[in-house]
């Protein structure tokens, strides 16, 4: 909030210096600006009630400061009729907390006198007329929003009660509202008089002609303010300071203020006495133990000064030992509720420049997450294999969702964003490679500063789908290559996977077809672990794909599922003997089918040759002439070895031709 | 005489094999091809045979004579290039290496993760889809409530019948969970994406990374949180900088501190970066609200404990000197490679 100085001033005797209370505010209270006769001041959220106006920011200084402050002394003379006479107040909710009122007669409207003008321009609002102007100025000065009613416009009677779902409330801004059910109102027997809290409507609005009026001081439920205000979109002066409460006592304060104003520049006569719904509420006693502030503090404060300070803030001792005392709050300070709310304004006055330094008492060296641990350890390696990482948004768009939706649906439901800060950001990611594609796209735009078309990223972050109606949220690594040529391309991929294998300690992944159809891959295979476990997947972009994401050349791209792939993680690795005889290598040439994997011939190898082979390396592959359509070879080096002794040609010899044998039965291989 | 030819042949094929240098080689060739050579005092016998028995060993000399010059050619070559190794131009660019990199972020992340191991803190990982009460709740921030203001939030539009679902807007979503299941005393910090419905610019953006740090019991006073983070950021920093609590308002902590760390650049003198104050605002933290640990089930009349909370971009922004927080999102190489 944006304070004139001038006006703060007129609560104290004493010339202020206003750089120096900026300074002090800043530290003790609220971080303040000052500049040209304003101090800019941000009030937290829990102080506004009592620190959101002149006087309460005026109080705050003193009280950082200690110059005393002055009290403005106002008289009412009221006529001899009384208020009832005139109205009769009633409420049926017990969302208004508390209701006052005034009834004044005779009173002159006008345009606003030329301080009075500058002074509501100058706290950002607009005048309007003497009597609402000066009811602003009361609000700015002592803190509650007051609503002013041209009481000849009400029908008697004043009913607080609760809309019914479907009402309109016909602003006196000249808007309509629909109205949900529980929105406080104010009514009379035939009308909507205001939307208590937010804004008066026009059917009793106070003009030029208005004769009589009723001010109306009145506590609203805080919450209900809010979520009103916020389901019509309508946030006004008086509405952002419901929700922050205001307090009876500032409440009825400014009340008397505003009709000794009325009084004294619209002439007119207060009837007597002042409507009140409800008892004001008497803050809640608190006890603080001298314990808890040293231990929270880890200062010793002495009990004296403790006392003192509490006294200061204008809190009542009622009891005190040694070891705790006892005291009633200031009735405004409703944010003051428990200990550690004392605990804190005895620390920011003492000031927290004297709260030393300690190191942490517990002795121990922490302990990492796993999983943290783990993506750390694949950065690593990444890094090291040439990837670069990289971080993207967790968001994809429409196009994105359209371009890979069969993947997607595969893996689960999309999570929608419900208010998405724009199109871009409507989907919260089911795949980790859809940003790493942009990347790649965006990267080979900057040829001219990166100079290479080969670029290969990756990123580990969480991604989520919704499956069987719940959330589903998982840590992925995505990985996206792209070469000029794409047989150099797909052989890299495949060389990254094997590392990535090779680092978890594991043999090999394998590889498995797609089950599902999609154009969005040229070719998709599934990965799996040797024990089965499906942990993500590998492929190549389609043209079509490549097309829409503006990549003129292959893409590979990887997937894998970090959340199953962790529990290969971190197997302590055992040493194993380095062999002491030599190995016997053979290589293998052979003719299949092009629908047979090299997985189940390599198993069929192992099958045959047990524990005498000790690594089996598939190093070509080859379709087309002169084989037939559909044929292809495939071409291993077969490691042989004992380790007990050195194995002989002849044994090896054997081997060969049986599972030579083997091959030829299983799947009609031609040894070549 | 074809013996001898094959001797010859032999001896070639032996001799060649030491040869090293340009002298030797020198040797070798009047040796075996000069115009005294080896070959030459068998070729003067040939010429002198019967013209059925020249044309034969004429053809067999032929062969030999090949061969050795093959050999020959070979070892030259082979010397004049290993004499064109050693001279390698200094200047030669060198082969290039391929190198990733590791995102800035990430980097920082693992230095920020080590030096809060090194003073106790343990390090654990959250999730960013979290629920309204974690984010907000069970942090004493109501529905309906102001405070609610303080975090522009990213909503789902996915419910169940006990929740509604958020982008975490801060890593304090996870404290409830972590005071709960963790044992006495407590160090952690929680580092995390977390999102916030803005509009971006050089300063703001909609996903950014949070640490989280919280501790309870054995002294976790107002004294220790200022020491763990003076020395977390003159670890960091690399320069010992003074921390300064202002007071401040967050629903979860009483009382609430701003952290302000003595800017990095001008070491308090006053600077465009701090607007001349000589101070940057770097960190929320507090005291945790009893609301909190009571939530956690912790008992608040044994036991108490700090928790703070830092923008993991800004202090990396502020050490290398990077002026736009995009650059953390964007994917650009231009960027990732510098680090
Ligand atoms: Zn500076």
């Amino acid at each position: 909030m944006r304070f004139r100085t001038k006006d703060l001033q007129e609560f104290f005797n004493k010339k202020i210096d206003w750089k120096k209370v900026a300074q002090e505010l800043t530290e003790k209270s609220f971080e303040t600006l000052y500049e040209d006769g304003y101090l800019d001041v941000d009030i937290l959220p829990n102080r506004f009630s009592d620190a959101g106006n002149i006087y309460g920011l005026a109080k705050e200084i003193s009280l950082i400061t200690g110059y005393k402050i002055k009290d403005e002394k106002f008289k009412i003379k009221e006529i001899s009729k009384k208020i009832e006479n005139f109205i009769k107040i009633s409420s049926r909710t017990h969302l208004c907390l508390n209701y006052f009122a005034r009834v004044i007669l005779d009173v002159k409207n006008s345009e606003s006198p030329n301080w009075l003008k500058e002074f509501v321009e100058s706290y950002g609002l607009n005048s309007i007329n003497l009597i609402v102007d000066l009811s602003n100025y009361v609000m700015i000065k002592y803190g509650a929003p007051l609503h002013v009613f041209d009481l000849d416009k009400v029908e008697k009677e004043i009913i607080v009660r609760e809309s019914k779902e479907k009402e309109v409330f016909h602003s006196l801004k000249d808007v309509y509202y629909t109205l949900p059910k529980g929105c406080i109102l104010i009514t009379d027997k035939k009308k909507i008089l205001a939307l208590a809290g937010i804004q008066g409507a026009k059917s009793a609005e106070v003009d030029l002609n208005t004769k009589n009026i009723l001010i109306e001081a009145a506590i609203f439920d805080p919450s209900t303010i809010y979520k009103t205000s916020r389901a019509l979109n309508l946030q006004t002066e008086a509405s952002y300071r419901f929700e922050r409460k205001v307090s009876e006592i500032n409440s009825l304060k400014s009340l008397e203020y505003l009709t000794y104003l009325i009084q004294k520049y619209c002439k007119g006569k207060p009837a007597k006495g002042i409507f009140q719904l409800n008892k004001i509420q008497k803050p809640d006693n608190i006890l603080l133990k001298f314990e808890k502030l040293n231990n929270y503090v880890g200062e010793k404060i002495s009990d004296k000064e403790i006392t003192n300070l509490l006294k200061r803030l204008g809190a009542k001792i009622m009891k005190k030992s040694k070891d705790y005392v006892y005291i009633t709050p200031p009735i405004e300070r409703l944010d003051l509720k428990t200990d550690v709310d004392l605990i804190e304004e005895i620390a920011r006055f003492i000031g927290y420049k004297k709260v030393k330094e300690s190191f942490p008492s517990v002795f121990k060296i922490g302990k990492e997450n796993k999983v943290l641990k783990f993506e750390d350890f694949l950065r690593k390696n990444l890094t090291s294999a040439g990837l670069d990482e990289v971080i993207t948004y967790s968001f994809i768009d429409d196009e994105d969702l359209v371009s890979f939706e069969e993947i997607i649906r595969q893996r689960g439901e999309i999570i929608e964003i419900l208010n998405p800060v724009s199109n871009l950001f409507k989907y919260y990611r089911p795949f980790v490679f859809i940003n790493l594609v942009k990347a790649i796209s965006k990267n080979l735009n900057y040829y001219n500063w990166l100079r290479t078309k080969e670029i290969e990223i990756f990123e580990i972050g969480d991604v989520a789908v919704i499956q069987k109606n719940k959330i589903m949220e998982d840590i992925h690594l995505g990985i996206a290559i792209t070469r000029e040529n794409l047989q150099n391309l797909l052989a890299l991929g495949k060389g990254i996977l094997n590392y990535l294998a090779e680092i978890l300690g594991l043999k090999k992944f394998h590889y498995k077809p797609f089950t599902q159809n999609t154009n969005s891959f040229k070719l998709l295979s599934a990965i799996h672990t040797e024990e089965e476990d499906f942990i993500g997947f590998w492929g190549y972009l389609s043209e079509d794909i490549m097309k829409k994401y503006e990549i003129k050349q292959p893409v590979f791209v990887a997937e894998i599922n970090l959340t199953k792939l962790i529990n290969y993680f971190e197997k302590e690795k055992l040493f194993k003997e380095i062999p002491t005889y030599p190995a016997i290598i053979r290589d293998l040439s052979l003719i299949v089918a092009e629908y047979i994997q090299s997985d189940q011939i390599e198993n069929e190898i192992y099958e045959v040759a047990k524990d005498l082979l000790e690594d089996i390396e598939l190093f070509d592959i080859y379709q087309g002439p002169p084989l037939k359509e559909n044929e292809k070879s495939l071409a291993y080096h077969l490691i042989f070895r004992r380790s007990d002794r050195t194995l002989k040609d002849e044994e090896v010899d054997i081997l060969m031709s049986q599972i030579i044998k083997r091959l030829q039965d299983k799947f009609g291989a031609i040894i070549r | 005489m074809k013996e001898e030819l094959d001797n010859i042949l032999n001896e070639a094929r032996k001799i060649i094999e030491e040869i090293n240098s340009e002298n030797s080689l020198e040797n070798f060739r009047i040796r075996f091809l000069g115009r005294k050579g080896l070959l030459k005092e068998i070729l003067d016998k040939i010429v002198k045979l019967e013209e059925k028995e020249r044309r034969e060993l004429g053809e067999y000399f032929n062969y030999v004579k090949n061969e050795i010059e093959k050999l020959y050619e070979v070892a030259k070559e082979r010397i004049i290039t290993s004499k064109k190794e050693i001279k390698f131009d200094i200047h030669h660019p060198g082969e290039k290496i391929r190198k990733g990199h590791i995102h800035i972020l990430n980097q920082a992340i693992k230095e920020i993760k080590e030096i809060f191991m090194k003073l106790g803190f343990d390090i654990e990982r959250g999730r960013e889809l979290v629920t309204e009460y974690e984010n907000f709740d069970s942090l004493n921030i109501p529905p309906n409530h102001p405070s609610r203001d303080l975090w522009d939030t990213l909503w789902l539009k996915f419910e169940d019948k006990n929740n509604k679902y958020l982008l975490r807007t801060h890593t304090s979503a996870h404290q409830v969970e972590v005071l709960k299941n963790k044992p006495l005393p407590i160090r952690v910090v929680i580092p995390g994406k977390v999102f916030r419905h803005e509009a971006t610019d050089q300063r703001h953006e909609i996903q950014f990374h949070q640490l989280e740090g919280l501790a309870v019991g054995e002294h976790a006073d107002l004294r220790e949180l200022k020491g763990v983070l003076k020395i977390f950021f003159k670890e960091f920093f690399g320069t010992e900088l003074e921390v300064i609590f202002r007071t401040s308002y967050f629903p979860f902590t009483e009382p609430s501190v701003e952290i302000d760390l003595e800017c990095v650049l001008c070491k308090g003198k006053g600077c465009n970066v701090c607007k001349n104050s000589g101070y940057l605002e770097i960190a929320g933290a507090g005291m945790i609200h009893p609301f909190v640990l009571k939530e956690a089930g912790i008992d608040t009349n044994k036991y108490f404990g700090y928790a703070f909370g830092l923008g993991i971009e800004r202090i990396i922004m502020l050490r290398h000197n990077i002026n736009d927080v995009r650059l953390f999102n964007s994917g650009d190489l231009r960027f990732i490679k510098q680090f």
